[in-house]
Parts: structure tokens; sequence; C-alpha cells
């Protein structure tokens, strides 16, 4: 069996996971045949499990239980919230408050990122919560189009900041050899991948959405600096 | 009038009838109801209907092994699944013939 088969009958078990295994083994079974000798007919493998419960009488997808998808969506907007801060303070980072909270988050949101891993790139147990859909607004599609056509300069202008941060941040600390170049160099570089990737993995939200917040943090302790600039004081300011 | 939603109703009766013709695997079904000219049946529905069958006891499936390719599990009537067949073609036909006379009447 080729790659694209056995990727399709891998998404088309996880979409019937919730019924009885021997139920999902004759599903797989029977459509083995057709994937072999002309798979474009059948759709995306949500697509085909759908259509397929309808004829089959099958209840549809329960929606998963747990509290694992709602767990990850409120970490990822906490952290968000908590980058966004986190950019903005810079120097208050190193103050007892941040220098304890802050990892706190961080390790939380990498802990969110092997939850999420197992939900596909779609992110469908996220997306069913009834708090994702209550941010699902009706946007009108002109306005959805001129967002999306700026996504590439947001990724990009994210990328700049998030590494104009972290070497902030490395001076910050104190950090001065050659090295926080590069890393801002690699944390810009992971950030600008995550962005572009999570327009079809949602996965990299997880990553990108917090980088996003901290860019926009960098963006206004930045913006604060402009008067010290145009003054000439910033000569003075431990940047 | 959508060919879709008619289907829905009868697509049981044209998955019966075409296993009374001879056993058949799931996508040969399908090959067989396009040849048939419901070229609109969605593949997926097929398969579904064909596990919907099975379930409730009206066909028997058994494996046969393939040369090329993989293994393919086939359908066949059973005797009940003959019973409801007989039964639902002759609903259709008395509902067929009071279509028939209805639009005979307007049209």
């Amino acid at each position: 069996m080729n790659t694209g088969a056995r990727d399709y009958l891998t998404e088309l078990r996880a979409a019937l996971a919730d019924l009885p295994s021997a139920e999902v083994e004759a599903i797989v079974e029977d459509v083995r045949p057709q994937l072999a000798e002309d798979a474009g007919r059948l759709g995306t493998p949500a697509e085909y499990a759908a259509e397929l419960r309808a004829a089959a009488g099958l209840p549809a997808r329960a929606p998963r239980k747990g509290l694992a998808p709602r767990v990850a969506l409120w970490v990822l907007a906490i952290t968000t919230v908590a980058a966004g801060y986190a950019g903005y303070l810079n120097e208050g980072i190193a103050s007892n408050d941040g220098r304890y909270s802050l990892p706190v988050f961080g390790l939380a949101l990498v802990a969110t990122w092997f939850v999420v891993a197992r939900f596909g790139p779609a992110v469908a147990p996220v997306a069913a919560l009834p708090e994702t859909r209550l941010l699902d607004l009706r946007v009108p599609a002109p306005v959805v189009r001129y967002l999306t056509s700026l996504h590439p300069a947001w990724c990009l202008l994210r990328a700049v900041l998030v590494g104009l941060g972290v070497l902030l941040l490395c001076h910050t600390i104190g950090w001065y050899s050659g090295m926080p170049e590069v890393v801002a160099l690699a944390v810009a570089a992971i950030v600008l991948f995550a962005g572009h990737r999570s327009r079809t993995d949602r996965r990299w939200l997880w990553l990108s959405v917090p980088a996003g917040a901290w860019a926009a943090g960098v963006a206004f302790r930045l913006l604060g600096y402009l008067p010290l600039i145009v003054s000439g004081d910033i000569g003075y300011v431990h940047v | 009038m959508e060919i879709s939603q008619l289907l829905k109703g009868v697509l049981d009766v044209a998955v019966l009838a075409v296993l009374s013709k001879a056993d058949g695997y799931g996508y040969d079904v399908v090959r067989r109801l396009r040849a048939a000219g419901l070229d609109e049946v969605g593949d997926a529905s097929v398969y579904g209907t064909l596990r919907r069958l099975y379930n409730q006891g009206a066909l028997t499936s058994y494996v046969v092994p393939s040369e090329e390719g993989p293994h393919r599990k086939y359908y066949g009537l059973n005797d009940a699944g003959r019973q409801r067949l007989a039964d639902s073609a002759t609903t259709w036909r008395a509902f067929s013939a009071t279509m028939t006379d209805l639009l005979g009447a307007t049209a």
C-alpha cells in the first residue's frame, strides 16, 4: 500500500474512532480496494466518514469527552496574555514576579503542545468547543480576504519583533556575548515557520499566537522608547 | 428535482437489487450502480448502505483474496435480504405506478 492510502486510512480510522473497533475495521476493509484503484472519488477521510455515517445510520461523531481540548484552549489564551505582557515588560521580566511566573506559563504552553499534537492538523476537538464557536464571528468575506492577504506580512513582522524582543531580553539579563544575535535569529526563524505552517496545520497556533502577543508587547515597548530617541536621551537609557 | 434526494430513499433497494444479480465488494457495487445509470450515487453512501444492510442481517459477507491489491470483502443477499428486496420491489412498483398516474394526469 502506498503512503497516501496509508495516511487516508489512518485519518479515516481517527474520524471513526468513537465506533466499535470491529465496525471500524469492517469499514476500512470495504474501502481498501477502491483506495488502491480509484481514490480520487472518495473525498477527504472526514467527508467520507460523515457521508458513510449518514448512510449507515451510525451516530454522528460524538464530541470528544474530556477536559484536554478545553485546557489546551485556555492555556493558549492565558499564555497569550502572559506573552503579550512579558513582551511589554522586557526588563521587568527579571523582577521577582516575572522570574517566577513566566517559566510556569512557558512550561504550561510547552505541555499543551503534546496534548494538541494528538488533535490532528484541524485541532477538531478544540474547534468543537462552544467557546471556540463563539469566537467564530461572522466576518464579511472581503474583510477575511484582506486580512488573509496581510498574513504573510504579519508573519514576517512578528518574526522580526520577536527577534528584537529576544535581543532586548538578552541585554536586559546581561548576556552580551555573541550568542544573543544567533539565538534571536533562530527564534525568529522558528516563529516565521510556525506562522507559515499555521495556515494549514492549526496546531502551530499554539506557538504562533503567543509569539504574536509577545511581538505586540515588544512593539509597544519600542514605541515607548520613541520619545526618548526623539529627545536624544536614548544614550542615557539602558535599553 | 434532485436525483440525490430521491436516491436517499431508494439506495437500499438499489443496492439489494444489484447484489441479487451477483455478489459484489464495495467498489464493485458502486460501479454497477453507476453503470445502471445512477451516476450521482455517492461512494461513501453505498459503503454506508452496505454496512447498514449487513448489520441489519440482510447480507452475508466473505473475503476473497485478490492477486493485485488488497483482498476484497464480498457482500451477498441472504434469505432475509431476498425477502426484503421482494417487499421493497412491491412497494416501489406501487409507489412508482401512483406517481406515474399522478404525473400523467397533470402533464
